[in-house]
């Protein structure tokens, strides 16, 4: 059985549905990200798993129990919460030991772990602090060693990245990765941070307005988005996102003709007329005799890789591209699509799938 | 917060800005307690003549003072007073309600306010008049409910003064208190109680360990001010006028007899000086206690 199940979990706050219908199961020690924007359900999801909100509907196990109606301390998991929630008037000690000392453990224990936890965690030179006295990276990972002192069964970390400015974020980030990888322990993380999610994840579920939109692995999520929500979520930049015509074997994009008969053959069900058609930023290359022609709009070097945005009609296209390139905004280019990489996608934004090969 | 007054305004717009709440703290609060301690040098009385041509008699006011034993049975009842109804009554009954109102919904902590801000609002002399109602022996209504439950009634004023002097002082503050500690408890950040519900911490655990040291300050400002407030208080006159014998007789009615019932306006003074100056001592006891409570 799985780690953690949601069963047609849905909450209901007032008026507000913040969590609709959702089921997904985590298995044990995977590390499992709830993505979305803000307001989509994923801390209130978090929070359903931790128990500090009751289900309206549906039932939620953890390691096999149904925990539904267990209060947060009896379903032995450890959250970490966005602003770490780390107590003022105790010492870095205190607070690393206090989910011992609450338990009455006994005191040359509590020292012991303590002080392993805060050497694996390298934070052992600040114990004697208040947490006022040290910096956010450093109070992240107190509230880290505070939750992982516990044992739990999960870890919950709610946005624990967000606070930290962004290049302590990716260092941040890199040590949580490595940090589960030794301890193997199940987490359920919640970002709103694509990138992150991409990074650490076994596994993603995006969500959209209490809805989860798909699940999977950030490999799966990347290359076929279940819709155009996620496909416009995920990547930076994000899939472009264009609206399109199917004529027979080809696609009418503003009023350039581009020849799909791969394509529109392997679909699993016959396209006519207008839907959203999906390319990835990487997977279009400018040619001089490309089979589309645009007008460059905007350039982006980033350093290593430049974004260029360019327009079709009405329409606007950014490309992706590690090599050097003399263009600049005005200038009319061609562009090649990579057709493997090409998604459809319906009126109602549903990826329409494609036949396995 | 430190020194950020200096780089705002330059020091002279200070002083400027500061002086006409200075110049209405003088002439209503200092030039008072300055008279008082004069007056309290003086034979003045209300009437008679002394009252025209009050003498200058040096301290020995004060020396009576400390002789009277009046002033020693003034001084027992308000201290009793102030720590039954003020410290236990109206600090300890408001952080209850605060704590239990505390992450509810906000439906019962509004209602539970609305009560509790009721007692608050009605004038004093109606509250004094309710409470005269209330314990009234014969008609009184504590002792009818008492009585038809087959109780003995109670003589409450005369059996048992102080405790219903500290009762309806109690009720009278109790709201103060709670808000305060409410507003307190609101400045605690939530995740603080959650991440202790997730470690399984016990509710008297939670109250001593995070919210007691998270509002301490909040709490030390309180007793204060309810301290002062109360140790002033005059109206349990409008209910036992002091009596019986003399057994509610609070240093303000202590003042108020010697002043103006027995027209002593000199002695009044003095003693009221001598009441100034314990009410210093408190303050500065409780400054100290909140500066060495804070964090390092």
């Amino acid at each position: 059985m799985a780690w953690i199940e949601f069963d047609h979990v849905t909450k209901r706050f007032e008026e507000v549905v913040a969590v609709n219908d959702v089921s997904f199961s985590v298995e044990k020690g995977e590390f499992f990200t709830l993505l979305g924007p803000s307001g989509c359900g994923k801390s209130t999801t978090l929070r359903l798993i931790a128990g500090l909100e009751i289900p309206t509907e549906g039932r939620v196990f953890i390691a096999g129990k149904d925990v539904t109606f267990i209060p947060p301390g009896q379903r032995n998991v450890a959250m970490v919460f966005q602003n770490y929630a780390l107590y003022p008037h105790m010492t870095v000690y205190q607070n690393i030991a206090y989910p011992l000392t609450v338990r009455k453990v006994d005191r040359k224990e509590i020292d012991q772990r303590v002080k392993y936890v805060a050497e694996n965690l390298q934070i052992h030179s600040l114990l004697q602090r208040y947490p006022m006295e040290i910096s956010g990276g450093q109070q992240q990972r107190v509230a880290l060693a505070r939750a992982i002192i516990q044992t739990p069964n999960a870890f919950l970390l709610d946005e624990p990245l967000s606070n930290l400015d962004a290049k302590l974020r990716i260092e941040a980030r890199s040590f949580l990765k490595h940090l589960h990888m030794e301890l193997g322990t199940t987490v359920v993380y919640v970002t709103h941070d694509q990138a992150e999610a991409m990074a650490l994840s076994s596994r993603i579920a995006v969500m959209d307005s209490g809805n989860i939109r798909q699940i999977g692995t950030p490999k799966e999520i990347y290359d076929s988005p279940a819709d155009t929500f996620v496909a416009g979520f995920i990547g930076n930049p994000p899939m472009n996102l264009l609206e399109v015509e199917i004529i027979g074997y080809r696609v009418k994009l503003e009023d350039q003709l581009l020849e799909v008969p791969e394509l529109v053959e392997k679909l699993l069900k016959p396209v006519d007329g207008k839907v959203t058609m999906g390319i990835r930023p990487e997977h279009v290359k400018i040619a001089d005799r490309g089979e589309l022609k645009g007008t460059v709009y905007v350039v982006e070097p980033l350093g290593a890789e430049i974004i260029i945005t360019v327009k079709l009609g009405n329409q606007f296209l950014k490309v992706l591209t590690f090599e050097e390139m003399n263009i600049s905004p005005g200038d009319v280019i061609g562009l090649n699509l990579n057709r493997e990489k090409i998604l459809l996608f319906d009126e109602r934004g549903i990826r329409i799938e494609k036949r396995a090969e | 917060m430190r020194g950020s007054a200096h780089h705002l305004i330059g020091k002279k717009t200070g002083i400027l800005m500061l002086l006409p709440s200075l110049v209405l703290i003088g002439t209503f609060l200092v030039f008072p307690a300055i008279w008082v301690l004069y007056m309290g040098m003086t034979n003045e009385t209300l009437t008679g003549i002394r009252a025209a041509n009050p003498q200058f008699v040096g301290l020995q006011n004060f020396v009576r003072i400390f002789k009277d034993r009046f002033f020693y049975n003034a001084l027992k009842i308000s201290l009793l007073f102030v720590f039954g109804s003020a410290i236990v009554g109206q600090a300890g009954l408001g952080m209850t309600l605060s704590v239990i109102t505390y992450r509810k919904s906000k439906k019962f902590r509004s209602f539970v306010q609305a009560v509790v801000i009721l007692a608050w609002i009605i004038p004093e002399v109606v509250v004094a008049y309710l409470w005269v109602a209330f314990l009234d022996k014969d008609f009184g209504t504590l002792n009818n409910v008492l009585h038809w439950l087959g109780f003995e009634k109670i003589n409450w004023f005369y059996d048992y003064p102080v405790l219903s002097i500290i009762l309806f002082n109690t009720w009278r503050g109790t709201a103060f208190s709670m808000l305060l500690f409410s507003a307190a408890l609101e400045t605690i950040p939530p995740s603080y109680l959650e991440a202790a519900d997730v470690m399984n911490v016990s509710p008297w655990r939670k109250f001593k360990d995070i919210i007691l040291p998270n509002i301490k300050s909040y709490i030390f400002t309180d007793l204060i001010l309810i301290t002062l407030w109360t140790f002033n208080v005059f109206s349990p006159y409008l209910l036992t006028h002091g009596g019986p014998s003399f057994k509610t007789e609070l240093l303000p009615i202590y003042i108020y007899r010697n002043a103006f019932r027995y027209f002593k306006i000199g002695y009044g003074s003095a003693i009221s000086a001598v009441v100034l100056g314990i009410n210093l001592a408190l303050a500065l006891v409780y400054l100290r206690l909140s500066g060495r409570g804070a964090r390092k």
